[in-house]
């Protein structure tokens, strides 16, 4: 059976000499797993098309059941190379491609999700100094897509809509509780301003063109990084690393590996 | 004759890379054709390598020795460092016979997706290198793909601060090819790293 689609390279992992097992995310059939003979000769007709999140049109060969099929064909659509060619950048979205790997399924299609990553790897790729908030924004479409989303706005409990200067989000409910449901055994709450709410309903309704430009305030996006972090690691039951934060990576050459 | 030890010996060098199941069939009745010298003296190599070889304490190229035949050779220029991931892409390396400096193994890659966990590698023993002094470039040669060009970068980041020239090995096309088969990136960097003639 061939099948023909359109896909994300998530992850590539060498196999044998000179062959590469692939991950992708793809419109019509979901995760697939690839077998890719050769792309890793030099001259090998994959060129580039492999390296992780290329989009490419794909021709996949293989059983119906299978889990492993060959990679017959795979045509650069989008190479998205200036994500790659930017290593804080290339490093913050490996919690993304974690959560895509763990919240989808094989063999299942996800147009609207393979769309909206495609969409928001654009987005970053156009404008550098927006790139974490696109990043942030893409998290939490694609949570909610999932129907994962954190929710912010409104009691998890008794939907009691947010009021005051702070909410409390319960990880371990996926929600902010009120004051009257905050029961003990909850867990630990993280607690976040008005702006970040605000931040939450924005990251949500705005298109990708829209929040091109729009720099939330410092203390909005850590509380935000936070708040997914912890969202997260709690949903992925542990699978998913935390780690949202770009980090650092020039470091002082005496003591680089701090 | 129980086929047991024959099908021990598939399984054993079917894990091998780049060997299946039918090479490493071909192999097995290979060797039972070979003599038993012959046989002997493959085994004691195989053993031999594990139990003698290690990593040059310099450069972490595979040898028997304290330092690898490069290190040691008086006649190798010290003041270039080429940084390679894998002890076997030193070799090939010398067998382009156009480089005469010395090497530096990281023993691996970084994989940025998955964090950096720069400690995997032989990083600090190269900025130690550096920091010793008679270092005037250091050759990032690591390989051409997303890990590597990763790991190019961080190492970047590190070496320049330290007075020392950081040269990346240049992306292109293969010679023979045509660039109407070129893919997009490949070619794009090509372009970027054009040089006048
Ligand atoms: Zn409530
Ligand atoms: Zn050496």
């Amino acid at each position: 059976m061939l099948i023909r689609t359109e896909g994300i390279v998530l992850r590539s992992t060498p196999y044998g000499e000179a062959d590469l097992i692939v991950s992708f995310i793809t419109r019509d059939e979901g995760l697939v797993q690839g077998f890719a003979k050769s792309p890793r000769k030099v001259r090998s007709r994959f060129g580039a098309a492999l390296e992780p999140l290329t989009c490419v049109r794909l021709g996949l060969m293989g059983k119906e059941s299978s889990s492993l099929l060959r990679v017959t064909q795979a045509d650069i659509i989008e190479s998205f190379h200036r994500l790659r060619d930017d290593l804080p950048t290339l490093v913050s979205l490996g919690p993304l491609v974690d959560l895509v790997r763990t919240l989808l399924h094989e063999r299942e299609p996800h147009p609207r999700k393979y769309e909206l990553l495609v969409a928001g790897f654009r987005a970053m790729e156009q404008n550098i100094p927006s790139r974490p908030v696109i990043l942030m924004c893409l998290i939490i479409k694609f949570l909610w897509m999932c129907g994962y989303g954190p929710r912010v706005s409104a009691c998890g409990r008794c939907g009691a809509a947010f009021s005051g200067d702070f909410a409390y989000f319960f990880p371990e409910y996926g929600s902010v509780l009120c004051q009257s449901c905050r029961i003990t055994g909850a867990g630990r709450a993280l607690r976040i301003g008005q702006e970040t709410v605000r931040f939450f309903g924005e990251a949500r309704s705005r298109t990708f063109t829209e929040l091109l430009g729009y720099l939330p305030a410092e203390e909005v996006l850590r509380e935000a990084r936070k708040l997914i972090d912890g969202h997260g690691a709690h949903m992925c039951g542990g699978r998913c690393r935390p780690g949202l934060e770009i980090p650092a990576v020039a470091a002082s050459p005496s003591e680089p590996w701090n | 004759m129980s086929l047991g030890i024959v099908e021990n010996l598939i399984a054993e060098l079917s894990k091998l890379p780049g060997i299946g199941r039918k090479s490493a069939q071909r192999l097995a009745f290979f060797i039972m054709t070979m003599s038993k010298e012959e046989a002997r003296g493959l085994a004691a190599a195989i053993l031999e390598l594990k139990e003698r070889a290690g990593f040059c304490q310099q450069c972490f190229n595979i040898t028997d020795t304290e330092l690898c035949p490069v290190c040691r050779d008086p006649g190798r220029d010290a003041s270039r460092i080429c940084v390679v991931e894998e002890p076997s892409n030193l070799v090939v390396i010398e067998n382009t016979r156009s480089y005469r400096g010395l090497y530096h193994v990281l023993l691996g890659s970084l994989s940025p997706l998955d964090g950096l966990t720069p400690e995997r590698l032989k990083i600090r023993e190269l900025l130690e290198r550096v920091a010793r002094g008679g270092v005037e470039e250091v050759i990032l040669a690591t390989n051409p793909n997303t890990k590597g060009e990763a790991t190019a970068q961080y190492l970047a980041s590190l070496l320049k601060p330290m007075q020392v020239r950081v040269s990346r090995i240049a992306y292109g096309l293969p010679i023979g090819g045509d660039i109407e088969f070129a893919d997009e990136v490949t070619l794009t960097k090509s372009l970027e790293g054009r040089r006048e003639i």
